[in-house]
């Protein structure tokens, strides 16, 4: 049985803040763990270190925006306890009092600190929830996501290749916004393959990378089935935004390079093997 | 019976109790609520919940009733084996390792990093201390993982093993040092995923190599292990 065991839910809250509006929201903490457990909360801000969703913490605990716990119980930073195999509801008020134009990103960490201090050398461990802030006047965010980084591959596309369509999807907007488009793939004017992106959380100014939606709904590569008939195809990439859809098209050709390859190899083969047997030996001749 | 109080955005949908001497006002009296299972159904209901279902106001966006936990997995799981690590008595130029075994669980949709840092290197005191290692060519950091097998580069490092480290740890031989409070530094990620896990698993070995010169004594230190979901 593990000694630190916790689970957090929900694992990320995305909110939108008029001025001097307040979104209040409840957290389950469960210890799953056979011993009790003694905790402490923050807020912690972090900026975005990739197109992959990391993040980076920033070194303080400043936020313009007005954070506290509405438990009766319980204030922001102060520790308790929660026994085996019990929940503890934490409840987070979030308020907009700066009433500027601007998106907040932070993570609300449950820390584990030792029960007494003659466990002072123990490890620790630390379980985060991210929370992103839209904080505007606007009574509907704009979105405005473009196609960057775009790349269809292998190079040479042959009916046996896994042919993968990359890139990434950058905001170019004042907020962050959340990825809603298809890739379809159209041969002589027929749709031959569409998937539904995935629809990623992007921050402001900043990109994540292009993936499409699973029968699972998790994110997979956007790669299309093998074999593929030889052919042109044309795709297209639509980003619908509230306003107005963002189109990239894109082609690419596809031809049985492998099947022709080696079917030359194997006439050349051939006709060099004909050739000999054709040939009149030498010593035919000098005779 | 379970309760829920959430924000109710007009006031005359609040229940309210009261008499000469009190009044108590709720924003919701679930009479029942949850997940029913039989054989071949599954049935969602939350009874009594003020204006159930999704709205919003004033840029607040309130899914009410308890259906709505149902409709994604958003729980982030981590666990760790054990928070004690004794290496017990050291031998000079015979390198020591203990385990810990994390597991991690994220939501649908969403990958996770794990980050590290010690709140100061192994010491009895401030001047008697175990270095952080620098590895075998004296080239690993808190963030580059290095080779380190020689017996003769004396410190205290780490290595991961599992699905999540590959990228930060090449082999078991592949050593680093962790960050460390003491050192003003931020804390290094370890471990990342960029698709949803179940119950993953990682294994920190950790190294520790002393001198014949090292003083006697109980060297410790510990480390904060932060687990946070991709965003």
């Amino acid at each position: 049985m593990s000694q630190f065991n916790l689970t957090i839910k929900p694992a990320q809250i995305e909110i939108i803040l008029k001025p001097n509006s307040t979104h209040t929201r409840a957290y389950e903490i469960t210890n799953n763990s056979s011993e009790t457990i003694q905790l402490t909360t923050s807020i912690v801000p972090w900026i975005p270190s990739d197109n992959s969703g990391s993040v980076i913490y920033l070194d303080t605990q400043e936020t313009t925006l007005g954070i506290s716990l509405s438990n009766a119980d319980l204030k922001l930073g102060q520790d308790f306890l929660i026994k085996p195999n019990q929940k503890k509801q934490l409840v987070l008020k979030i308020k907009n009092i700066a009433n500027d134009e601007n998106d907040h990103y932070l993570t609300f960490f449950i820390t584990q600190k030792p029960i007494n201090s003659n466990s002072n050398h123990q490890n620790l461990a630390k379980i985060g929830s991210n929370i992103l802030v839209s904080t505007t006047n606007e009574n509907i965010i704009t979105s405005n996501l473009e196609i960057s980084q775009f790349n269809v591959s292998p190079s040479i596309k042959d009916i046996f290749s896994n042919i993968k369509i990359n890139g990434e999807i950058y905001n170019k907007g004042n907020h962050y916004d959340h990825i809603n488009g298809q890739i379809i793939i159209s041969k002589n004017g027929q749709i031959y393959w569409e998937n539904n992106l995935f629809p990623y959380t992007i921050t402001t100014h900043n990109s994540r990378l292009l993936h499409c939606l699973n029968s699972n709904n998790e994110p997979q590569l956007c790669q299309l089935k093998i074999p593929i008939w030889p052919g042109v195809y044309e795709g297209k990439i639509i980003i619908h935004g509230n306003n107005s859809n963002n189109e990239y098209t894109f082609n690419f050709f596809v031809f049985p390079y492998l099947i022709v390859i080696i079917t030359l190899i194997s006439f050349i083969f051939l006709m060099n093997l004909l050739k000999i047997k054709k040939r009149p030996s030498s010593k035919n001749k000098v005779c | 019976m379970t309760y829920l109080f959430f924000p109710i955005p007009y006031a005359a949908n609040a229940q309210q109790f009261s008499s000469s001497s009190y009044k108590i006002n709720w924003g919701n009296f679930n009479m029942t609520s949850g997940l029913k299972k039989s054989t071949n159904y599954q049935l969602t209901d939350t009874v009594g919940q003020n204006a159930p279902g999704y709205s919003e106001k004033n840029g607040i966006a309130i899914k009410a009733g308890f259906q709505y936990i149902y409709d994604t997995f958003t729980e982030l799981s981590f666990s760790i084996d054990k928070l004690n690590i004794n290496f017990g008595t050291l031998e000079p130029g015979i390198g020591v390792t203990d385990t810990n075994l994390l597991i991690v669980t994220t939501p649908s949709g969403r990958g996770y990093q794990i980050t590290a840092q010690e709140n100061h290197p192994l010491w009895i005191s401030p001047n008697h201390f175990i270095p952080d290692t620098t590895c075998d060519a004296n080239n690993c950091t808190i963030t580059s993982s290095a080779p380190w097998t020689q017996n003769d580069k004396f410190g205290f490092g780490f290595n991961v093993s599992g699905v999540g480290a590959t990228g930060y740890f090449i082999n078991s031989t592949y050593y680093r040092p962790f960050a460390s409070i003491y050192n003003n530094h931020t804390p290094a990620i370890i471990i990342s995923e960029n698709l949803p896990v179940k119950e993953r698993e990682a294994i920190i070995t950790y190294r520790v190599l002393v001198s014949s010169v090292q003083s006697a004594g109980d060297y410790q230190n510990y480390i904060t292990y932060t687990l946070t979901p991709k965003y």
